[in-house]
């Protein structure tokens, strides 16, 4: 690992997402650094985690050199084979809105980028976005996304289990919405989502909401029979294979189940039928304040990067002239809840 | 008269001519009742795939033959080819039995081996589909099972697959827009499910004759 490496908020303006970036920078055990361009400093409280670690307002930019930047844009390389970074660099995120800069973006070494897979949303939380990009950049093998002629076909359901906060939920789902799954199934036994009283949100939802690129959030128990032939249980204290070197592209016989590890109660994984899996996220650091959000968006992450992209991208779909087609809607129209796109990017 | 009623009403659709009409309503009458012993019409290409380890094609070439040749020449009329292929890329928030490409070719997918799992519940429509072919569901909290006693699997992919297309390709057909649709996909997909129900009406009285 490059152990000299730090990261840098650039111009990260809520609060909330500068505590989660210093845990995704400790799951690293790296540090973390903000470019306080959008007052930041001034929302800051201490209770969040004590003085706000910044850079000094005259620090030449050069001195950040060399520089890493996150940011989907053209030319960056996707983050999963991208080279490591050389020992010293600064891996910058970029505000939640704007992205980073253009004094820093035009300074950069490399740009990397986050392969998403969806319309409606296509970015990830700042604080994931770092620790998938930490992750693929200091702790896991390189290993590139690879194409498939129906990647999709390849493409697992997703359980999230157990989230103990809204926003850490909130954000995991986003981050499942942008890796291009279209439904997802929430165990919320800690009445999180389903359970809180959301009249305002809905009601600034209705107007924003998109159904085209809409995500489903089905309820659904990490208990009894699922009806998958095979479950893989993923997370950082998991005991199980390198989270590298367990197939995540099963498709829809596949349940990816990831529960949060700090609201978990003893789950018996065995009940819920099929063959059972279990993956773990190698970190370098041992002890570090978990959230579910950069643990979640992490096992995702490599289930898209496995998952692959097609073959031939860019083809415009072939044009199948006039069909009628007779099938059997899986799931029922009114089950689950739908979230829109507009709302995902507020997590 | 019918190039003067044409002349009169350039604009009408040909679907809303009574001739039309008549035809399309005495297809369905017909079919639900007759059964044609004149059975020297063409007959479409019925193409056998293999299906996938863990699945199976409900319906073989004889079990579509017998059909067919149960419903006449009639049903089959323009038909080009039927097709059992396998399930590969096909959507998978919904499970798709058949399909009809304008004109005149249908694809019967192939299903998994009984009984069907599904996670969550189904539409109520499904459900009613499935229970008026004979299927046993029990649905659980997060799971749906579906059994297939008998032959029940095999009638389900003849009328809800292999007849309801035959539906939409006969809509299609008589309107003499071959190409083009004729129609609101729902009314459409309304008229093809009345056909699908009006051959198993016809089917079963064949079986068990009173």
């Amino acid at each position: 690992m490059t152990v000299n490496t730090r990261l840098l908020g650039d111009g990260v303006e809520n609060p909330a997402n500068a505590r989660a970036l210093l845990d995704a920078a400790a799951m690293f055990g790296i540090e973390c650094h903000f470019r306080d361009t959008r007052g930041l400093e001034a929302q800051w409280d201490s209770r969040r985690g004590g003085r706000l670690p910044l850079v000094e307002p005259h620090t030449s930019i050069a001195s950040l050199v060399p520089l890493v930047a996150v940011e989907n844009m053209t030319g960056a390389v996707p983050v999963y084979d991208a080279p490591r970074p050389r020992d010293g660099a600064t891996i910058v995120v970029g505000n939640e809105r704007l992205g980073i800069r253009g004094d820093l973006l035009r300074l950069a070494d490399q740009c990397v980028e986050i392969p998403t897979a969806s319309r409606g949303v296509n970015t990830l939380n700042v604080a994931s976005a770092a620790a998938v990009a930490l992750f693929y950049l200091l702790a896991a093998a390189r290993r590139p996304m690879r194409q498939w002629p129906q990647p999709e076909r390849r493409r697992p359901a997703v359980l999230l289990v157990a989230p103990t906060d809204h926003v850490e939920a909130g954000s995991a789902i986003r981050t499942a919405a942008a890796f291009g799954w279209r439904s997802v199934g929430l165990d919320d036994r800690h009445a999180v989502w389903f359970g809180v009283s959301r009249a305002a949100r809905t009601e600034g939802r209705a107007a924003a909401r998109s159904h085209r690129n809409a995500t489903r959030i089905l309820p659904m128990q990490a208990q009894g029979l699922l009806g998958f032939k095979r479950i893989v249980v993923a997370g950082a204290g998991i005991d199980g294979r390198r989270i590298s070197d367990v197939d995540l592209a099963g498709g829809r016989d596949t349940l990816l189940v990831v529960p949060d590890e700090e609201g978990m109660a003893e789950v018996d994984w065995g009940s819920l039928g099929g063959r059972l899996d279990f993956a773990r996220i190698e970190l370098p650091a041992t002890t570090f304040p978990y959230r579910y959000r950069l643990v979640a968006s992490i096992v995702l992450a490599e289930a898209s990067r496995q998952i692959g992209r097609p073959a031939v991208a860019g083809r415009p779909a072939r044009r199948r002239g006039l069909t009628y087609e007779s099938a059997l809607e899986v799931a029922a129209a009114g089950g689950g809840e739908l979230v829109g796109p507009a709302e995902l990017r507020d997590y | 008269m019918l190039a003067a009623r044409r002349a009169g009403a350039p604009h009408r659709s040909r679907g809303d001519e009574p001739l039309a009409a008549h035809r399309q309503q005495r297809l369905i009458s017909d079919l639900g009742v007759e059964l044609r012993e004149d059975d020297d019409g063409r007959w479409p290409r019925i193409r056998v795939g293999r299906s996938r380890p863990g699945f199976l094609h409900p319906i073989g070439r004889g079990e579509i033959v017998e059909v067919l040749t149960f419903f006449g020449p009639l049903a089959r009329y323009g038909l080009r080819s039927i097709e059992l292929r396998q399930s590969v890329g096909e959507e998978s928030g919904s499970l798709t039995l058949s399909r009809l490409l304008v004109p005149g070719r249908i694809v019967l997918y192939e299903q998994t081996q009984p009984p069907w799992l599904f996670r969550g519940e189904l539409s109520q429509e499904s459900k009613a589909r499935l229970e008026r072919a004979g299927a046993a569901i029990e649905s659980e909290p997060a799971l749906t099972r579906v059994e297939w006693p008998g032959r029940s699997l095999a009638d389900f992919m003849l009328f809800d697959g292999l007849m309801h297309e035959i539906g939409h390709h006969l809509i299609q057909h008589h309107k003499g827009k071959r190409l083009a649709r004729v129609m609101r996909t729902s009314d459409h997909e309304r008229r093809a499910e009345q056909f699908a129900v009006a051959c198993r009406r016809a089917w079963v009285r064949r079986e068990t004759p009173a």
